[in-house]
């Protein structure tokens, strides 16, 4: 059995695409970026029990009220960093890719009605959301003279 | 020179209990800890907009950034006047020879300090309640 035929393509077969052996190319920044994050994971695990080796003593006392302290510090910090993650980046993206996506939607929908007419008896189309036809409703019955 | 170390960190331990409550330390921290399930609840509120969850999430983030630095800073002092009380007893009685560090990790501090927080603990809430029962007059 002639292993190197079988399972080793030839540098001259024609299903070998030479764009993935570059860097450069869609396919070899694609395995990059797979292999970056594990290649920094394993620096890091690595750096870290060498810091512990190569430490000296501190000559330093942290105290169960100091310790609390700073445990208590970190978490609001903590806190603060991933509740401002959410309000200044997490909504307004949400907010700004569901008006996208609405405004997709509507250009669909405003293309299909222009494609295919209606119906001569078809019914109305239903609102979409109750909150917003609520108040005009209101307004309407309100401002209707009695 | 035990007696003297026990002394000091009796006064260390009251001084500490006095300023952590006379300053509401606790009240900070607790304020700080229920931020985790109050964001958790503004977060998956089903009634709330999004609009309002970003407003109030906002709000709570720099609610809890100012609570924070105010208990650490609060925490901070209170640690730094126990700090000033012991380095004030090493610098009139010298009652420890390694100086200040050896005085504040010596066992006999953990020992005062179980013993005399407990009891000045039950004899400050004991006090309290004296005084704030209602007074009976004739």
């Amino acid at each position: 059995m002639n292993i190197a035929s079988s399972s080793i393509p030839s540098p001259t077969d024609p299903s070998i695409d030479a764009r993935s052996a570059s860097p450069r190319s869609p396919t070899g920044s694609a395995a990059l970026v797979r292999v970056a994050p594990r290649c920094a994971g394993a620096a890091a695990l690595s750096v870290v029990p060498a810091l512990a080796l190569l430490s000296s003593p501190a000559h330093a006392y942290v105290g169960p009220g100091a310790g609390l302290g700073v445990i208590g510090t970190l978490f609001g910090i903590g806190a603060a960093i991933v509740l401002a993650m959410f309000g200044l980046f997490w909504y307004p993206l949400k907010r700004a890719f569901g008006r996208k996506s609405a405004d997709a939607g509507a250009g669909t929908n405003a293309a299909a009605s222009t494609d295919e007419p209606l119906p001569a008896d078809a019914a109305e189309p239903e609102v979409a959301s109750p909150r917003a036809t609520a108040p005009t409703t209101a307004s309407a019955e309100n401002a209707r003279p009695e | 020179m035990s007696a003297v170390v026990l002394l000091v960190f009796a006064a260390m331990g009251i001084v500490f209990h006095e300023l952590f409550v006379r300053m509401q330390v606790l009240v900070d921290i607790r304020k700080v800890l229920h931020v985790a399930p109050a964001a958790s609840q503004v977060i998956r509120s089903t009634t709330l907009s999004d609009l309002e969850k970003e407003r109030a999430v906002r709000r709570m983030s720099l609610d809890v950034l100012r609570d924070t630095v105010r208990f650490t800073l609060k925490l901070a002092l209170v640690l730094a006047a126990c700090v000033a009380v012991a380095a004030l007893a090493q610098a009139l009685f010298e009652p420890s020879p390694d100086g200040l560090e050896g005085l504040l990790t010596s066992w006999w501090a953990l020992a005062a300090l179980i013993v005399v927080m407990p009891l000045y603990a039950r004899f400050r809430s004991r006090r309290v309640k004296r005084s704030a029962e209602p007074v009976e007059h004739g």
